[in-house]
């Protein structure tokens, strides 16, 4: 049978001459920043975002040798982190509602808080979405990859994200291209 | 100023400065992820062995009491498939909002998991046909793996892996690594009952 090997790829032999181990640092220290830089903008919580991101590295960690030779490594231990990240979101909402605040926590080192309170009025599958175009320059193809969504929803997700917070922001919404 | 560029130089501003301590991240998530793999491991030797033992001592018995015939080769099912191996049916609630309703998946499924590791799937009229050829892996870890769905509602988001449980004409699943959220919310949301 051929599950879990769906997507394999040859392994480029400069990368199979590292060790399982030797590789996966190199691709931690490549990935891990920006990955803890998107939880950071989809959770609101510096602490938080590094632990989830330390998450989704540990379960790629434990599945390294399989996950290394996929087409997108860097693409599955996002997904494993937003949905971590959406997951956490969710489970604060719920709390949120039974303790009656009903909004996010601002911290005080932020800079953006305006920018920051209407990204948290988004969904956050918008969230996620708006963070990998403009944050880490991801084009609608590999955010749909990375959410596990088709194309066109991911397109969606993108496009009522940036006019939502254009409204909020009370900023000027170029025509899409 | 555009929002496409509040956006960039705000994001760029709010994700803040994540370099400072990769070093020590990377040494606790590689011990951390080390001693998942342990754990495991020791779970998955401990499993394997409680299952010798068990066919070591009940296997004979067993045979001997069913007085069957000899199997014919390649006729044999794997005897971790058998453990699941049946029909099984389960009826997703017909709630507002959420996968079920976007999806159209309200209504009654029938699953058959075959001796030889394919997957059968009958849907709920709304959802549609489902196409044959799926199939699933089981293991010794009591861990289900399956690819349903993939190149389909799934896109390409890979296999889903999940723990079973067989509790009397019940089957249930536990998502432990799932990329599709159409295949955890089937798999997941009811029990499935034999028949």
């Amino acid at each position: 049978m051929t599950l879990g090997r769906l997507k394999i790829a040859p392994v480029p032999y400069a990368r199979a001459v590292l060790s399982a181990d030797q590789d996966f640092e190199w691709f931690f220290r490549a990935q891990y920043p920006a990955v803890v830089r998107t939880c950071r903008l989809i959770v609101h919580e510096r602490g938080r975002a590094e632990e989830l991101a330390q998450d989704a590295f540990v379960q790629l960690y434990r599945h390294w040798r399989k996950v290394s030779r996929y087409e997108s490594p860097e693409a599955w231990v996002r997904r494993v982190a937003i949905r971590m990240s959406a997951r956490f979101v969710r489970r604060e909402r719920i709390r949120s509602v039974l303790e009656r605040e009903g909004t996010v926590t601002i911290t005080q080192d932020q800079r953006d808080v305006d920018l920051e309170q209407a990204l948290a009025k988004l969904p956050t599958n918008q969230r996620a979405a708006v963070v990998l175009h403009y944050l880490e320059d991801r084009p609608v193809v590999e955010i749909a990859h990375i959410l596990g969504c088709a194309e066109a929803t991911a397109r969606v997700h993108l496009h009522r994200a940036r006019r939502r917070l254009a409204e909020l922001l009370g900023e000027e919404v170029p025509d899409v291209d | 100023m555009s929002i496409d560029r509040r956006l960039r130089e705000g994001f760029e501003r709010l994700s803040g400065d994540a370099d400072a301590s990769v070093d020590a991240e990377l040494e606790r998530v590689m011990r951390r992820g080390r001693r998942q793999r342990a754990l495991n491991r020791g779970a998955t030797a401990i499993s394997i062995a409680a299952s010798l033992i068990i066919v070591a001592v009940f296997g004979p018995r067993l045979l001997d009491a069913g007085g069957r015939s000899d199997p014919r080769p390649g006729d044999e099912p794997t005897p971790l498939l058998s453990a699941i191996a049946g029909t099984y049916t389960a009826t997703l609630p017909d709630v507002g909002g959420g996968t079920i309703a976007r999806n159209d998946m309200a209504g009654r499924w029938t699953l058959t998991l075959g001796l030889n590791g394919t997957i059968e799937l009958v849907a709920p009229p709304a959802f549609g046909t489902v196409p044959s050829g799926y199939s699933f892996e089981l293991d010794v870890d009591d861990r289900f793996t399956t690819n349903l769905f993939v190149n389909d509602s799934c896109g390409d988001q890979g296999a889903g892996l999940y723990r079973w449980r067989g509790a009397g004409s019940e089957l249930t699943f536990i998502a432990v690594d799932e990329p599709c959220p159409i295949r955890e919310t089937l798999l997941t949301t009811a029990p499935w009952v034999i028949g």
